[in-house]
C-alpha cells in the first residue's frame, strides 16, 4: 500500500517528468520549418538573393521560427541596434513607454548589419553559426590580436555575446548538426575562399535544410564585386545539384542573375 | 517566568500585524513619486520582453525568471506606472517582516526574540531601498524564510504536506536568486535527516520514506519550478531541455564572475567581509525631471554592528545551545562566510539573503543578556530609542530625501573619488 509520503513524494517526480518533457516539447514544436532536404542527396531549391533585406524579408515570409541558422561569411551582422522610439534617445525614459516599446528599443530595421540581430530579437532564429573563411577567422580571433591565445579570446568574444543565453558560435568549419538548418551563403565568403571547395564541403557536410539561400549582399558595401563573381561561380556548380530559385520580392529583382 | 509567559501568543500576533503594517507604511511613503533608476527600466523592458517574447533582457540575462513573471503581472493588472512596477518587492519585502518573526520564534523559543528580529528587519534602510525598487533582491529572503518556516513546522507537526508547500517556495526563491539559497537548502536538508534520526520512526522502510520526500520536495520540487519559471524561454523562442541545460551552465559561470552595468557600483565600497564591522551602504542615483535624486541606503550601525558580538556571545556559550540555535548560528555563518572571502563584488544587497539571520542572532543576543538580570532590561527601552532615533535620518535618505541638505557630507563619501 502506497503511504501519504511517498504518494506525495512520487507525485512531486511525476510532476518533474511532466515539466520537463512538456517543455522539452513545447520550445521542439515551436519551431517553424517546411520540409528538410539533404544537401548531398535531393535536389534542393535555392533561393538567390540580391540584398540581407531581402533574405531577412524571405525568412519573415515564410514565418521560420525559432530556428538554427548556418551563415557563411565573413562578416558576424551582429551589431546591437542604438536606442530607438523605447528609450526614446532618454537616459530615463518613461516606465509606461518602455513597457509600450520594450521590443522596440532594441530593434531597428534589418540591414547587411544587424540583420541577423534582427532574427535573433525575432526569434526567427535561435541559434546561429558564424562560419567564416579560415584566414578571415584566424584574422579576426587569432594571429591579430597579440593579446592572448586563440581560444581565450574565441571564449571571451563568445561570452560577451551571449545573449539570453543564446548560442554563437564562430567557426571555421561546416558545423555538424542533425537538426534541419536556415543555410546562407554570403557573397562575403568567397573574398578569401574557393568555390569549388565549398562546394565539395557543403555536400559532404550531411546538413540538411528546409531553406537555402544563397546572397549577393549587394546592399554590403563591404563586398566586393570580385566576391559576387566568384559567388556566381559557386551558384553555377550548385545548379548542377539543385533548382536556383531566382528573386521574386520587391527588395530583390531578377538583375540579380544577370 | 519566561519571557514567553510574559507575552501571550494573542499579544504576540497583534504585534506581528502592527510592525507588518508599520513596514508597509515605510515601503509605500512617496513611492509612486520616486522615479525608476536605470536597472529598474530594464526590469521594465525584460518583464516585457521576457513574458511576450520569451526573452530575458541584455544586461540581466543570467538572473532567474521569476522577476520578470511578477513585474509582468503586477503592471499588467496594477498600471504601467510605478506602483505597478514595484508592488511585487514591496508586497514581498514587507512579508518578509512576520516571516522573521515566525522564524525567529520557532529557531529561538523566544517571543521577544522574534518581535525584536521583526522590528529590526521592518527598519532596515537597505532592505527597505530594495522593497522600494522593482529589482529582485528582497523575493529570495522572503521566499526562502518562508520555505524555513514551514519546514521548522514540518518538524514540529511531521505533516508531508508541510514539506511540499516548503518546497515551492523553495522553488520560487531559487527562481528569484541563486545566490546563498544552495546552502541554506542544503543545511536544511542536514537539519531535517539529523532529526529525523534522532527522534523518527527506526527502520529501513521508515527512513527511505522520509529520505525520498526530502529529496522531492526539497530538492526535484524547487528544481521543477525554476524549471517550469523558464517556460516563456522555451515556447517563444523553441529552445530544448538540452539547450537549457546549457544556458544554466553559462549564467551560472556569468554569475561567478558578474560585474554589473552600473559602473557607479565599483566606486562604492561594498566590501562583504566589512559588512558588520563597519556601517555598509547602497547608493544609487536617478533624474526626476532635471533633478537629480540620490538614494543612500546605510545599515544602522546599532543593529548591524550588533552581528559580531552576537556571534562571539553565542560561541563561548556553544555547548549550552539547543539544536534551533546552532542552526540558526550555521545558517548565517555557513551563508555569510563564502561572500566575506570572495573575491566578486558583491554589493550590500546580497548581504539581504543572510540578513534575516544575523538580526534573528542579534535579538536573540540582546534577549538572552536581558533575561534574569534587571539592570540590563532597563536600559533596552534606550537601546530602542536610539535605534529609532538613527533609523529617522537614514530612512529618509534611503527614500531620497535629504539629498541637498545638510545630510550632504554623507552623501559626498559616497561620491566618486574623482568628483570629491
Amino acid at each position: 500500500m502506497i503511504t501519504k509520503k511517498n504518494g506525495l513524494s512520487f507525485s512531486i517526480l511525476v510532476l518533474c517528468a511532466v515539466s520537463v518533457v512538456a517543455l522539452n516539447l513545447g520550445g521542439i514544436s515551436s519551431r517553424v520549418r517546411a520540409k528538410a532536404f539533404a544537401l548531398a542527396a535531393d535536389r534542393p531549391r535555392v533561393h538567390l538573393l540580391r540584398t540581407t533585406g531581402g533574405l531577412y524579408a524571405l525568412w519573415q515570409e515564410r514565418h521560420v521560427h525559432g530556428r538554427v541558422v548556418v551563415h557563411l561569411g565573413k562578416y558576424l551582422h551582429f551589431t546591437d541596434s542604438q536606442l530607438s522610439s523605447g528609450m526614446n534617445g532618454q537616459f530615463f525614459p518613461q516606465i509606461s513607454a518602455v513597457a509600450r516599446d520594450h521590443q522596440d528599443f532594441r530593434m531597428s530595421p534589418a540591414s547587411y548589419r544587424n540583420f541577423l540581430w534582427d532574427a535573433f530579437q525575432e526569434n526567427i532564429v535561435r541559434k546561429i553559426y558564424n562560419v567564416i573563411p579560415p584566414s578571415d577567422f584566424a584574422q579576426r580571433f587569432g594571429q591579430e590580436n597579440a593579446a592572448g591565445s586563440r581560444q581565450e579570446i574565441i571564449e571571451k568574444f563568445a561570452a560577451s555575446d551571449i545573449y539570453d543565453g543564446a548560442q554563437r558560435t564562430f567557426t571555421a568549419t561546416l558545423p555538424r548538426i542533425t537538426e534541419p538548418v536556415l543555410l546562407n551563403i554570403d557573397a562575403s565568403y568567397f573574398g578569401s575562399a574557393d568555390a569549388r571547395e565549398l562546394f565539395d564541403s557543403l555536400m559532404r557536410s550531411g546538413l540538411r535544410s528546409d531553406l537555402v539561400t544563397v546572397c549577393l549582399s549587394e546592399d554590403n558595401p563591404d563586398v566586393t564585386d570580385l566576391e559576387r563573381g566568384r559567388l556566381r561561380e559557386f551558384l553555377a556548380l550548385l545548379s548542377q545539384r539543385a533548382e536556383i530559385i531566382p528573386p521574386t520580392n520587391s527588395l530583390d529583382s531578377p538583375t540579380a542573375l544577370k | 517566568m519566561t519571557h514567553n509567559e510574559r507575552l501571550t501568543p494573542r499579544a504576540f500576533t497583534a504585534a506581528v500585524i502592527i510592525l507588518t503594517l508599520a513596514a508597509a507604511l515605510l515601503r509605500v511613503l512617496w513611492l509612486a513619486t520616486t522615479p525608476a533608476n536605470g536597472d529598474e527600466l530594464y526590469t521594465v523592458a525584460d518583464a516585457f520582453d521576457y513574458m511576450r517574447r520569451g526573452h530575458s533582457g541584455l544586461l540581466q540575462w543570467h538572473h532567474p525568471k521569476l522577476r520578470n513573471v511578477l513585474v509582468y503581472l503586477s503592471m499588467t493588472v496594477l498600471g504601467r506606472d510605478a506602483f505597478g512596477m514595484r508592488f511585487a518587492s514591496v508586497l514581498l519585502g514587507t512579508l518578509t517582516v512576520p516571516l522573521v518573526a515566525l522564524v525567529a520564534r520557532a529557531l529561538t523559543g523566544s517571543r521577544y526574540c522574534a518581535l525584536l528580529a521583526a522590528f529590526f528587519m521592518a527598519i532596515d534602510p537597505i532592505q527597505i531601498l530594495f522593497s522600494r525598487q522593482s529589482v529582485q533582491e528582497v523575493y529570495m529572503p522572503c521566499f526562502l524564510l518562508a520555505g524555513y518556516y514551514l519546514a521548522l513546522l514540518y518538524l514540529e507537526k511531521r505533516k508531508p504536506s508541510l514539506l511540499f508547500y516548503a518546497g515551492i517556495f523553495f522553488g520560487l526563491g531559487l527562481a528569484s536568486k541563486w545566490m546563498g539559497l544552495a546552502i541554506q537548502l542544503f543545511l536544511l536538508v542536514v537539519l531535517l535527516v539529523y532529526r529525523f534520526l534522532k527522534e523518527g520512526e527506526p527502520g529501513i522502510r521508515a527512513r527511505a520514506e522520509e529520505f525520498l520526500l526530502y529529496f522531492s520536495s526539497l530538492v526535484v520540487l524547487p528544481a521543477t519550478i525554476y524549471l517550469l519559471s523558464y517556460a516563456p524561454w522555451f515556447i517563444y523562442r523553441g529552445y530544448d531541455i538540452g539547450e537549457w541545460l546549457v544556458l544554466q551552465k553559462v549564467a551560472f559561470l556569468e554569475n561567478l564572475t558578474h560585474k554589473g552595468a552600473n559602473a557607479f557600483i565599483h566606486v562604492q565600497d561594498h566590501t562583504a567581509a566589512l559588512w558588520f564591522v563597519r556601517p555598509t551602504g547602497y547608493a544609487d542615483f536617478m533624474m526626476n525631471g532635471n533633478t537629480p535624486i540620490i538614494v543612500l541606503a546605510l545599515s544602522n550601525p546599532f543593529v548591524w554592528l550588533l552581528t559580531l558580538p552576537a556571534t562571539a556571545y553565542f560561541l563561548c556559550k556553544i555547548k549550552e545551545l539547543d539544536w534551533r540555535r546552532i542552526f540558526l548560528f550555521a545558517v548565517l555563518w555557513c551563508s555569510y562566510l563564502p561572500l566575506a572571502v570572495s573575491h566578486r563584488v558583491t554589493a550590500a544587497n546580497s548581504a539581504l539573503g543572510i540578513l534575516p539571520f544575523a538580526l534573528m542572532l542579534s535579538a536573540s543576543f540582546l534577549v538572552d543578556l536581558a533575561k534574569g538580570r534587571p539592570h540590563v532590561k532597563r536600559y533596552l527601552p534606550l537601546y530602542l530609542g536610539i535605534v529609532i532615533l538613527v533609523t529617522v535620518p537614514l530612512y529618509l535618505m534611503t527614500v531620497g530625501k535629504e539629498f541637498g541638505t545638510w545630510f550632504q557630507p554623507i552623501f559626498d563619501l559616497y561620491r566618486p573619488l574623482n568628483e570629491r
